[in-house]
């Protein structure tokens, strides 16, 4: 060092030999003396001359007390320091700092994208709802990689769902154009999940006016980038900047490809989502019990929880067949797949069609199951259904049964007097052994007594005080004595209420009941269909 | 619930007898468990291809559902086309109330000689009562 800040041992000769560029100013803003590096530097700085270039330099001059500057000069970056020379005059000494400079902006725009990339992340992981996640991805990419941002769901259909954010961040939804996706350069080739034409082929003036969101005007750059999904393409992103920005610079692609990534796998996830949802709605759909009332005089009452957990459809079922030409009684069915999810619900299906086809041979139900049984036979798995058949007929008040279990738990009978009976009913399971066995109870239930079909959802539910025992067929039966005659509807409701308080939070299989109850204190006059019952209290 | 979650769930015993394959069941036979013991009991009877009697101990078994007895149906038709005779052992009373509720017990337990064919397995189990 030749000098020191309080100047006390300085000479101006040293300014001269000093290593980097050093211009000494005077107290009104004439240069004094520059050094060689200087004069490189500042090549229209002159001795006796006001200092006027840099303007940032000459303006931290005339702010006395300045202890530090920094500006550009030409190309590169310098920082000047200045010590008070005695005399009053200011040396300024100039140290270059472009590298340093380049490596500090660099590393804030390593930041601030790693920053929008996990915040774009929060933001799109927050929702599984796909169109919304095509709406925070084109607000999030026009708002920090463009200035206005389409997003291309692609779909089967022939007019992809697309969403336009605009340069004041507004969204609109819309769809492409029949046949319009191949008249954008890349477009088509994103869509299928390859990797982005670079931008600077796309011509901006390709853009349709479909691409391009009302009063944008004229497109400087155009870039579009698949959203690759998990797997599957996912959609397309198609960045919009104004005239006359420039194209997108390798270093924008390579950024926008990281935001597409984050982006491609949210949407692809809700997509997947939406997807297992319509599957399950609609498996669900046709395995909601039908809502059931009063047959040719006999109540039914059905309730069905299913189980909680939302991935495994259960395959519990009933169904109340009124009589037809073919067969003069109701005929009620309660049955439960074994297995869960898309397997059991498609043979739940199955099921309740061939039953459904063999309607005219209701009043034979060991002719039933035994077709039932060989239309399931499957040499490739020994997936089964245990289910409870009950043809129903009105006789005066009372109500007759005949009622056959199928590897099923045999319905229990809750008496006028609390007394809780099952029916000597059994069978083999259906659906696995090339021969079956069944036997068929006959009940008749008189005014107010019930019969009721349950599925092993019931007198399985684990809870309780411990949350580890069993409903089990006892507490049951006991619930059932305590629910004679009552009606149906509120035979089914008090159950399930127990039960559900039984296994409170816990999970707990489908549990379906089925109640039949011969209506007390009314009386048909007429049960023959042709003319209105009369009702007597 | 299976005291120890990665204990395997399909135990090989050793048998004295020749041509006996003893396995034993531990823990839940269930919807979750299912498939990875039918795996286990395959492995365990390609792996002794001179087997001619298939035993699964139930001593250890805990809880069995539905989708747990459609793989003891599936086993027992699994030894029936090997023409390998199958029992099942030590059922406690919870598997036996199952299997005779869904009629399967006589199916499952009647014993079994070498039989020809699935079909004629089957059929023999067949008799009266067997729904009962």
């Amino acid at each position: 060092m030749t000098t020191s800040p309080d100047g006390s041992r300085t000479s101006v000769v040293s300014v001269t030999s000093a290593p980097c560029p050093v211009v000494v100013v005077d107290q009104g803003g004439h240069v004094v003396e520059l050094n060689e590096a200087a004069a490189g530097l500042l090549p229209e700085a002159r001795v006796a001359e006001t200092l006027t270039s840099p303007a940032w330099l000459a303006d931290a001059h005339r702010t006395a007390g300045e202890t530090r500057a920094d500006g550009e000069v030409g190309e590169g970056f310098f920082s000047a320091r200045p010590s008070v020379l005695p005399g009053g005059d200011t040396a300024w000494w100039l140290v270059e700092e472009t590298a340093h400079r380049s490596a500090v902006q660099e590393l804030e725009l390593e930041r601030e994208r790693t920053r929008f990339l996990a915040e774009a992340s929060s933001a799109l992981l927050a929702s599984l709802n796909l169109s919304r996640c095509m709406e925070v991805t084109a607000r999030l990419a026009a708002g920090r990689l463009a200035d206005a941002a389409v997003v291309i769901a692609p779909t089967g259909a022939k007019r992809p769902p697309m969403v336009v954010c605009d340069p004041q961040g507004t969204l609109q939804h819309s769809t492409v154009p029949v046949g319009a996706v191949p008249t954008v350069p890349g477009l088509a080739e994103a869509l299928q999940g390859f990797p982005p034409v670079p931008s600077r082929w796309i011509e901006p003036a390709s853009a349709p006016d479909w691409l391009v969101p009302e009063g944008f005007g004229e497109v400087g750059s155009l870039a579009i980038t698949p959203l690759p999904g998990h797997g599957v393409p996912a959609g397309a992103l198609v960045l919009l900047r104004r005239a006359p920005r420039t194209a997108f610079t390798e270093s924008e692609e390579a950024f926008s490809g990281l935001f597409a990534a984050r982006a491609g796998a949210a949407m692809s996830a809700a997509r997947l989502y939406a997807e297992q949802n319509t599957i399950t709605e609609t498996l669900m759909r046709d395995l909601l019990p039908p809502a059931l009332r009063q047959v040719q005089g006999v109540e039914f009452a059905g309730g069905y929880r299913p189980s909680v957990d939302t991935d495994r459809i259960g395959g519990d079922f009933y169904d109340v067949h009124p009589p037809g030409e073919e067969c003069a009684d109701s005929l009620a069915v309660l049955g439960d797949v074994c297995g869960k999810g898309l397997e059991a619900a498609v043979l739940t299906g199955k099921i309740r069609n061939t039953l459904q086809a063999l309607l005219p041979m209701g009043d034979d139900h060991a002719r039933m199951l035994r077709l039932l049984n060989n239309s399931l036979l499957n040499s490739r798995h020994t997936r089964f259904v245990t289910m409870v058949m009950a043809s129903v007929r009105r006789e005066d008040r009372d109500v007759l049964l005949r009622l056959t279990a199928a590897g099923h738990p045999a319905p229990l009978i809750v008496r006028g007097d609390g007394g809780v009976e099952a029916a000597d009913t059994g069978g083999s399971l259906i659906g696995v052994l090339p021969r079956i066995t069944s036997r068929t109870a006959d009940i008749r239930l008189a005014p107010g007594e019930t019969c009721l079909l349950y599925t092993d959802g019931v007198t399985e539910a684990k809870g309780g005080p411990l949350g580890d025992a069993i409903f089990g067929e006892q507490r049951l039966r006991r619930v059932l004595g305590e629910c004679a005659g009552m009606p149906a509807e509120a035979v089914v409701e008090r159950i399930q209420m127990l039960v559900a308080e039984w296994v409170g939070d816990g999970r707990h299989d489908d549990i379906a009941v089925l109640a039949i109850t011969a209506p007390k204190g009314a009386h048909l006059s007429a049960v023959d269909g042709t003319t209105a019952g009369r009702y007597t209290a | 619930m299976t005291a120890y979650p990665d204990a395997p769930l399909v135990v090989v015993q050793p048998d004295p007898r020749p041509h006996v394959v003893s396995l034993a069941l531990r823990g839940d036979l269930d919807y979750d468990t299912g498939d990875g013991i039918l795996d286990a009991v395959r492995r365990a009877l390609s792996e002794r291809g001179d087997a001619r009697a298939l035993l699964l101990d139930c001593r250890g078994l805990e809880d069995i559902d539905s989708t747990g007895l459609s793989v003891l149906l599936q086993v027992h038709r699994l030894a029936a086309r090997r023409e390998i005779g199958f029992r099942l052992e030590n059922t406690g009373p919870a598997l036996e109330r199952l299997l005779t509720v869904t009629g399967t017990l006589e199916h499952l337990t009647s014993p079994a000689p070498a039989l020809p064919s699935a079909e004629t397995a089957q059929t023999a189990s067949e008799s009266p009562g067997s729904g009962a």
